[in-house]
């Protein structure tokens, strides 16, 4: 038997509501058990090519495949989806979705019920052990984190035994302690000899797994075809062709590019040693100085839920406890902590829907009691972008916040234009907002609530499940909001974003502060380790150092020295 | 106490309970059997949410059960207790004939109460005492449905989330939209919710198919072993209740003139008289 388990020969992919190709790839085989890398960015046709492979593409989702397909000696377009799955796994992004039932034993129960039709405990925990979980096999699938709903996702996966497992997007759900933990499901699945597809864009969560030799090839795409594939130690040296291709690059790789010199690995962090021994005689950075009218401040504020009832009394469990908060005008706060310390509750108790509060919330030095008091000065976007989104066009849903806060349907017209403009969705006002990709709609969602005009906008999570460009252009459209002297409240795990954009971050850990300031100065005063938060590898150097300042400075900094040179 | 027996003998209690409280017909049969059941209702512990709860749902039914029947009673004989608007009354007592309160209405009302109460008291033991787990054990087991099995779990499992998204799309209609209009409120709940489930359904999906969900398996596994106590219970439950029901079903054909057996004569009187 070959041990190519995937062929592909001339392919070209087509959906029906699309007359462009969705991929091209003139020639890909990948062996049985290799880990692949597949990078790209977004609508690069990284999906499609995962989609194809294990049949979602044309059995669930309609599609045209012209060439040569050859999955585990099957063609996966002639053959009945029941047939494919034995071979290949697919796990779409959100691992929250992939698990169905409440409990990790019936999850697990279930599914090799239904595939062997029978099942003993030894068997359950020999796939809980498979991926370390085994101490979860009693506990709630609400009490897991992203991480450990993931590998209990593979856990079930690994039950149908299949020869090819592909992940998509497996880190866009995942807070940082998760992210690290992936590199011990892709460990496991090449101990397991299986052939693992990842496909991902986030490059800078995936250079432990490339440094550690645990990705044989990457595949790189690029305008819905297949470029080049490179083996792991051929990443280093093609750092330009990434940058081309719109991945973002760690920061040492991008001093690398930008002082034209060659890095020994991609954990190769003298680079920034270099550039900082140069920035040294460029003078200390500019502090930021907190002069903004107060927006928001939360004074000594404790939310809760009911968690238990004992006859009469009810036990009020504190998620938050002795909370303080302010946020400036011209402000991007960032709040961050582990997984349970209560961020999403502190937003909640902003927007009074949270059913236990006591203290002091004062937005625009007016004391808020109720949701009441908070229509027209806080603008609130969910996680997910479609919750705010009612109307059958763009224009309108935007349209219809602007009347609110302009009056004049005129003036709202124009404040629908000049929002369009800015968020460059000038172009999708005629669509309907459901019909757009998931950037596309939580831009919409933003532009909505910024028609209104509010002095505070709050952001649960905006990054995630979000691809790089947009958060880019969020990073950007909220920089350029505060700017009027507003005030953005930003709830994430996303330690690259709040390094870039967040002017002042709170540390939550158990419901309490444990540290505020500055992010760089926060990360380098070693509380996220504290609290188990890994914080990004040139911390360490910036430490080392003694420089606070932003990476995206130093890369800028770089830049216009070698430019200084040059010239 | 409940949570200690197998789901499969809490759900055969429930099950008696019900055929009980359709045989009789006697109020002092009814009132023991609601006895009964709320001390089954007793014995999970309550908490005083609970309690309200309860109580909420139980007082009401029970108060306009009664009520209603009182007053509206349709059929004869009648033996009228109390006269709340005499029929010579201006306007509505010549429109309506009077309004009594009628004493054959009150049992009837208080039997037809006791009834759903005393099965309404158990089918919330029950449930209280059950988890998810044993739920899904009886879907698989017993009743050897997959499909079902399956859409409970992703009822119950995104049930939270599901109202947990309803409260933000409510938030956020609150904070941006100043419409009165109740059929644009409508719209503005529904549309958004609409794409979450559509999109929640096709993830949901995939994970299905590739966890193997359409592979062609009947629904099998062992089922659990019942202890003794769980077999002498789901035995006597079940002969007592459906000794009760054949007696009452065999006096029912009797009075309607359908079968007629000479030797059951002392049968029918009891149970037409204590049953």
């Amino acid at each position: 038997m070959s041990d190519i388990v995937v062929r592909m020969y001339n392919i070209d992919v087509r959906y029906p509501e699309s007359d462009r190709s969705a991929l091209q790839v003139e020639e890909l085989e990948i062996e049985r058990g290799e880990t692949i890398l597949v990078l790209g960015r977004s609508g690069s046709g990284k999906s499609t090519l995962g989609k194809i492979i294990s049949g979602v593409v044309p059995h669930i989702e309609r599609g045209e495949i012209k060439g040569t397909l050859q999955v585990c000696n099957i063609d996966p377009r002639t053959v009945e989806i029941e047939n494919i799955i034995k071979k290949v796994a697919y796990l779409a992004q959100s691992p929250y979705d992939q698990v169905i039932f409440t409990k990790v034993i019936d999850e697990l129960k279930i599914t090799i019920e239904n595939i062997r039709g029978y099942v003993s405990e030894n068997e359950i925990e020999r796939y809980l052990k498979i991926l370390g979980i085994e101490h979860l096999k009693n506990r709630s699938i609400r009490e897991l984190s992203g991480g450990e709903l993931q590998k209990l996702a593979i856990a079930c996966i690994l039950a149908i035994d299949p020869e090819i497992v592909i992940l998509d997007e497996p880190l866009a759900h995942l807070d940082p302690q998760s992210c690290r933990g992936f590199i011990d499901i892709v460990k496991k699945m090449r101990e397991l000899e299986k052939t693992l597809i990842i496909i991902e864009h986030r490059f800078r969560e995936l250079v432990d797994l490339i440094e550690n030799k645990l990705i044989d090839r990457v595949v790189l795409l690029s305008n819905c075809r297949l470029l080049t594939t490179l083996s792991s130690n051929e990443i280093v040296k093609k750092l330009s062709l990434l940058d081309d291709l719109g991945i973002i690059l760690p920061v040492n790789c991008k001093l690398a590019l930008a002082l034209g010199v060659e890095l020994i690995s991609l954990k190769d962090y003298t680079i920034l040693e270099l550039a900082l021994e140069k920035l040294k005689y460029l003078g200390d950075v500019e502090q930021r100085i907190e002069n903004g009218k107060l927006i928001l401040e939360v004074r000594d504020l404790y939310a809760g839920y009911i968690s238990k009832i004992k006859g009469l009394h009810r036990h009020v469990v504190w998620v938050l406890k002795n909370i303080n908060v302010n946020v400036r005008e011209g402000e991007i706060v960032g709040i961050v902590g582990p997984n349970g310390a209560g961020k999403s509750t502190l937003l909640r108790a902003i927007l009074k829907i949270v059913p236990h509060i006591r203290g002091i919330i004062n937005i625009n030095g007016r004391r808020i009691r109720s949701i009441h008091d908070l229509k027209g000065l806080v603008g609130y976007v969910p996680q997910n972008p479609d919750l705010i989104l009612s109307h059958d066009t763009v224009f309108r849903e935007i349209f219809e916040r602007a009347k609110i806060s302009r009056k004049n349907v005129k003036d709202a017209e124009k404040l629908v234009l000049d929002i369009a403009r800015e968020l460059e969705l000038s172009d999708l006002l005629h669509r309907c907002p459901h019909s757009l990709s998931r950037g596309q709609r939580f831009r919409v969602a933003i532009a909505s609530v910024l028609a209104l005009e509010p002095k505070l906008l709050l952001l649960d999570e905006p990054t995630v499940g979000q691809d790089e460009d947009c958060i880019e252009k969020l990073g950007q459209i909220i920089k350029n909001y505060v700017k009027d002297g507003r005030g953005v409240i930003v709830v994430t795990h996303d330690l690259h974003f709040i390094v870039d954009y967040v002017d002042k971050i709170y540390v939550l850990d158990n419901g309490r502060v444990v540290a505020e300031g500055d992010p760089i100065n926060v990360m380098m005063s070693g509380v996220f380790q504290e609290i188990g938060l890994p914080v990004p590898d040139y911390v360490e150097y910036l430490r080392r150092f003694n420089v606070k300042i932003r990476p995206r400075d130093i890369i800028e900094k770089v830049r216009l020295l070698t430019c200084n040179y040059a010239s | 106490m409940l949570h200690k027996i197998n789901i499969l003998s809490r759900l055969v209690l429930l099950l008696s309970i019900n055929i009980l409280a359709l045989t009789f017909d006697n109020v002092k049969n009814l009132i023991i059997l609601t006895v009964i059941s709320f001390l089954i209702w007793l014995s999970t512990k309550p908490n005083i949410d609970r309690i309200k709860f309860t109580a909420l749902i139980v007082v009401p039914t029970m108060w306009s059960f009664v009520l209603m029947q009182g007053l509206f009673y349709s059929a004869e004989p009648k033996t009228v207790i109390l006269v709340i608007v005499p029929p010579n009354f201006p306007i509505i007592g010549q429109l309506t004939g009077g309004l009594y309160l009628i004493y054959q209405g009150l049992i009837y009302g208080l039997v037809q109460s006791l009834r759903m109460v005393s099965v309404l008291l158990v089918g919330l033991a029950v449930a209280w005492s059950s988890t998810e787990t044993e739920v899904f054990q009886v879907l698989r087991h017993y009743l050897k449905s997959r499909k079902l099995t399956v859409a409970v779990g992703i009822a119950v499992r995104f049930l939270d989330e599901f109202q947990e998204n309803l409260k933000l799309v409510r938030l956020n209609m609150r904070l941006m939209s100043e419409t009165k209009n109740i059929f644009r409120k409508f719209i503005n709940i529904v549309v958004p919710l609409t794409a979450y489930i559509i999109r929640k359904t096709y993830t949901i999906t995939l994970a299905l198919v590739y966890r193997g969900f359409t592979l062609t398996r009947q629904e099998a596994g062992e089922r659990p072993k019942l202890s003794m106590i769980d077999k002498i219970l789901i035995i006597s439950c079940l002969s007592v209740a459906l000794a009760f029901a054949v007696m009452k079903i065999l006096t029912l054909l009797f009075l309607y003139g359908i079968l007629y057996i000479p030797q059951l004569s002392y049968l029918y009187t009891w149970v037409v008289y204590h049953v």
